[in-house]
């Protein structure tokens, strides 16, 4: 069955039909629940946050105007619930990544040597909130350096070695968990 | 975009692979969703009036049909149509509005019966079924809403529209019926030709 167009659902979300708000919450839940997890760490705040969003957006939703797809503008307001989460918990530092410098390089993988999504994604939860707030934003939400920079209120070089680091770290937590499987 | 920088030693290309893979590092965890829309609900905007509007546009021809139709009392029971349970809280609630519902009713009876509605496939008329579904959701919503209304004459607007709507939905399906079968006449034609 086709779907009702998401503009014909915004507009009755506006006029506060509740099965269109049901309707795009159900649309947007799961990727807004998943960006918010991979930011907070965790599932039970990521859903706060995820609550948070949604009557946040609905609340707000006169204010879009359609410039920006939807799911873009929401994306935005679930990111920054998630950051305002982290920072209200005073969690968001980046020093917590110096002690990452004597980590020692991932071993090559062999060719054949693959990740499935699954084991990534439960990597990017182990990894310290700084670099696992980076590198959401840039790996996996498509955010430039620079943006992140004026996100997160650090330079850009930052925001590039925090990367940097935080791939290294990932690649190790993933190293481990492979051999661990296979010991 | 991900950095280009990466380590290419690396036979495993982690942001080639996030690329790749992009929607389904949304599906990896398990979300209760219903239990998460009961927190939100209470929570969302409810329109001022708790009314209810369909944008009428173009559809001048069947207002000024319908209103034409407004005239002629038929004896029909006010609730064939959709849901009965639902309509004679309607009556209950607005009984004024009742005779008019009746002649809507009957109109789109009457349409529905020229083409031969039930029949019909949804799917080679998928956009105009997809909007006669989202036209009955808003119904039930107006009408579970129906208790908190106050301001009636609002609502009366809001049913002739949704039944002006729903009439010229259907003109609009003849209309692309009608369309399909001259394609197919013309391509019969041209095969035999």
């Amino acid at each position: 069955m086709r779907r009702i167009p998401e503009d014909k659902l915004i507009k009755a979300c506006k006029r506060g039909s509740p099965t269109a708000q049901r309707e795009l919450y159900h649309r947007y839940v799961q990727a807004m629940y998943h960006i918010a997890l991979r930011l907070v760490g965790e599932r039970t705040i990521a859903e706060d946050v995820v609550q948070e969003v949604f009557i946040r957006a609905f609340k707000q939703l006169d204010h879009f105007r359609g410039e920006a797809k939807f799911g873009a503008w929401l994306k935005r307001i679930t990111i920054n619930a998630s950051l305002n989460e982290i920072r209200r918990n005073n969690k968001l530092g980046f020093t917590d990544l110096d002690g990452l410098e004597s980590i020692s390089e991932p071993v090559a993988l062999e060719p054949e040597s693959r990740y499935s999504v699954e084991e990534i994604h439960y990597a990017i939860q182990q990894l310290p909130e700084g670099s696992r707030v980076v590198l959401s934003l840039h790996l996996l939400e498509g955010y430039q350096h620079q943006e992140i920079s004026q996100i997160l209120g650090i330079s850009v070089s930052t925001s590039k070695s925090q990367y940097h680091r935080a791939k290294k770290l990932l690649r190790n937590i993933l190293l481990k968990s492979k051999n661990q499987k296979y010991a | 975009m991900p950095d280009k920088h990466h380590d290419k030693q690396d036979p495993f290309d982690l942001e080639q692979f996030v690329k790749d893979q992009q929607p389904v590092f949304n599906q990896v965890e398990q979300l209760d969703e219903n239990a998460l829309w009961k927190r939100i609900q209470p929570h969302t905007p409810k329109s001022p009036d708790r009314g209810w509007k369909i944008e009428l546009g173009n559809y001048w021809k069947w207002s000024i049909a319908a209103s034409i139709l407004l005239l002629v009392t038929i004896g029909f029971y006010f609730g064939q149509q959709i849901g009965s349970a639902k309509q004679i809280a309607l009556a209950d609630y607005l009984p004024d509005l009742q005779e008019e519902a009746e002649s809507y009713q009957q109109l789109i009876l009457q349409k529905q019966e020229d083409l031969n509605f039930s029949e019909i496939n949804p799917q080679l008329y998928q956009e105009i079924f997809e909007e006669f579904k989202f036209l009955e959701q808003l119904y039930q919503e107006m009408m579970e809403e129906l208790p908190a209304f106050s301001d009636q004459e609002k609502l009366i607007q809001s049913l002739k529209k949704y039944y002006e709507r729903k009439l010229f939905l259907l003109e609009k399906l003849n209309r692309e019926i009608e369309k399909n079968k001259k394609q197919q006449n013309e391509e019969e034609n041209a095969t035999l030709m």
